[in-house]
């Protein structure tokens, strides 16, 4: 019987950016003939009198997403949850969430949640792309996603942080072996930046997620039309960090977005094990 | 031997009254029910298409069995009681369940921690990467490469082809019952509560959803659609949303619909 727990990188939570700090759970996927891991992961984004949660964390995770929010609080209220779309990993958590925070604000794209969560309904506050949340000292903008999968899908953006929160965008594997023909991150990187990593992401590990998550890569041939309007948007918003909740947190942008890139192109007409 | 003979023994005239009275629906006989209720789509729901504003039922699906039963799907929260209430009446006392997610999506899987409190569900089959929020039931993860299928015993007596189509968003699996022909398809075959004429042509309202088809050569996931349908003599379509489509014929009208606007739609 295959046993699916995610556990907490003992590397987190991290400040990555000012106010913005790392939360994630590492989720290990069993394939046929290896071992994968994937995170999964939340950021707290803290202002002067606000707080935001960007996305919730799966469920099963909650336990130490709980304990780590009581942690960086300190007693606080958190102030609002985004959740990017609602799939578990990014909104699994919200029943406990307004549960444990009674008057938090759930902000963004809000369509299906009172099918899918009806006790949370007073709690939903609609937000479209351009809308802005006072955090004092931080706004948290929403933004259009441009790489996503279910259409209720939002971005978040903190200028002073620099931070593009990006869902399923700019996501890929890693697992934590060593391999001769596809060396990937040692064990003890899931909490490290992109920039601490001493191997490149590697191109085959963002295609086999994109391939996976992002289906529709297999069959649209649209790589570059893609990226290129995401760089304009990285150049518009002055982006220095990415924040994916599927990968480690994006501190050299510009040197990954082509990695990212060559495996959306590799996903086009993938084929994978997974269904 | 003709499979589709064999049928686990029908409900008494009193469980067949508690069933109708719960809200549960037979899609095919006593061998397929169809559980959930309504919602109103409109611009709240995100696969509603432009214009529409209108009731829609929200569907999971129970296949009976002599040892036991399979519950495909769970419905969205909102009918949580509805849904617990019509697995009361469909299912026999302490009868054993098994539950099988065409997706890990929120409106396939957030009514498994109540489903599982009450009653004895042995173990949970589910496709993609996602964990799923069971409790003490079995996870059985199954990989079935998109575009094939697998035929897997899901509980003692009731084996069900894995469909893995082409057309989907995230990791799907459509769910064919052979003894009863009902194809089972998840966020697919959408459009029947929508506007539509008698030869299908309502079958673009179904897409919404699927806005990465207009960016995609969708020729394979069409033909894949109509595949699918034509090799298995589909009886019944089943979908997670929307009104099912009842007859070989209307499931053929139905498929070729769907797979016409989805060429329609794409790039070529």
């Amino acid at each position: 019987m295959e046993d699916l727990v995610e556990t907490m990188s003992t590397d987190l939570p991290r400040e990555v950016a000012p106010g913005v700090t790392w939360m994630s759970s590492c989720l290990p996927f069993h394939l046929a003939d290896r071992v994968i891991h994937g995170h999964n992961s939340t950021y707290l984004v803290q202002g002067d009198h606000s707080s935001i949660l960007v996305d919730t964390g799966n469920p099963s995770s909650w336990p130490i997403i709980s304990r780590t929010l009581d942690e960086l609080l300190q007693g606080e209220q958190l102030t609002y949850v985004f959740p990017s779309h609602p799939e578990l990993p990014h909104t699994g958590n919200l029943p406990r969430l307004v549960e444990k925070y009674p008057e938090v604000q759930v902000v963004g794209d809000i369509r299906d949640y009172h099918l899918f969560y009806p006790q949370i309904v007073p709690n939903l506050h609609a937000r479209v792309p351009g809308d802005s949340i006072d955090l004092g000292g931080k706004e948290f903008v929403v933004v259009e996603a441009l790489i996503r999968d279910l259409p209720n899908t939002q971005w978040g953006f903190v200028r002073e942080a620099g931070v593009l929160f990006t869902a399923d965008g700019f996501c890929y594997m890693h697992r934590p072996e060593l391999d001769d023909e596809d060396p990937v991150h040692l064990p003890g990187e899931c909490g490290l930046t992109t920039g601490e990593l001493s191997v490149p992401i590697a191109v085959e590990n963002a295609a086999f997620f994109t391939g996976s998550a992002l289906y529709w890569a297999r069959f649209a041939n649209d790589a570059d039309a893609v990226y290129d309007r995401v760089l304009h948007l990285i150049d518009e918003l002055g982006v220095t960090s990415v924040a994916p909740t599927h990968g480690n947190f994006i501190s050299n942008i510009r040197d990954v977005e082509p990695i990212i890139r060559a495996g959306h192109k590799r996903a086009y007409r993938y084929e994978t094990a997974q269904s | 031997m003709n499979s589709r003979t064999i049928q686990p023994p029908g409900p008494s005239r009193t469980r067949a009254r508690a069933i109708a009275a719960a809200g549960a629906r037979d899609l095919i006989g006593d061998r397929v029910y169809r559980l959930g209720a309504d919602i109103l789509v409109d611009e709240n729901v995100s696969w509603c298409p432009p214009g529409i504003r209108t009731t829609q039922p929200v569907n999971c699906y129970v296949i009976k069995g002599f040892g036991g039963s399979v519950l495909v799907d769970t419905g969205v929260r909102l009918h949580e009681t509805e849904i617990l209430a019509q697995l009361d009446a469909v299912l026999e006392p302490g009868e054993r369940l098994a539950v099988v997610l065409t997706r890990t999506e929120m409106e396939c899987c957030l009514n498994l921690p109540a489903i599982e409190a009450r009653f004895d569900v042995e173990s949970v089959w589910y496709t993609g990467g996602i964990t799923v929020p069971r409790t003490t039931a079995e996870p059985r993860r199954i990989m079935v490469n998109p575009g094939t299928s697998q035929l897997v015993e899901v509980i003692d007596g009731i084996k069900l082809e894995f469909v893995s189509p082409l057309m989907r968003l995230l990791p799907t699996l459509w769910i064919f019952d052979p003894v009863s022909g009902a194809l089972l398809t998840s966020d697919a075959f959408t459009h029947g509560s929508y506007r539509r004429t008698p030869d299908g042509l309502g079958a673009s309202d179904g897409l919404c959803k699927f806005r990465w088809f207009s960016e995609a050569d969708t020729r394979g996931i069409a033909a894949d659609v109509e595949s699918v349908v034509r090799e298995r003599q589909v009886t019944a379509i089943g979908p997670g949303y929307g009104e099912p489509f009842i007859g070989v014929a209307q499931c053929a009208t139905e498929s070729a619909a769907l797979a016409a606007a989805i060429r329609e739609v794409g790039v070529q």
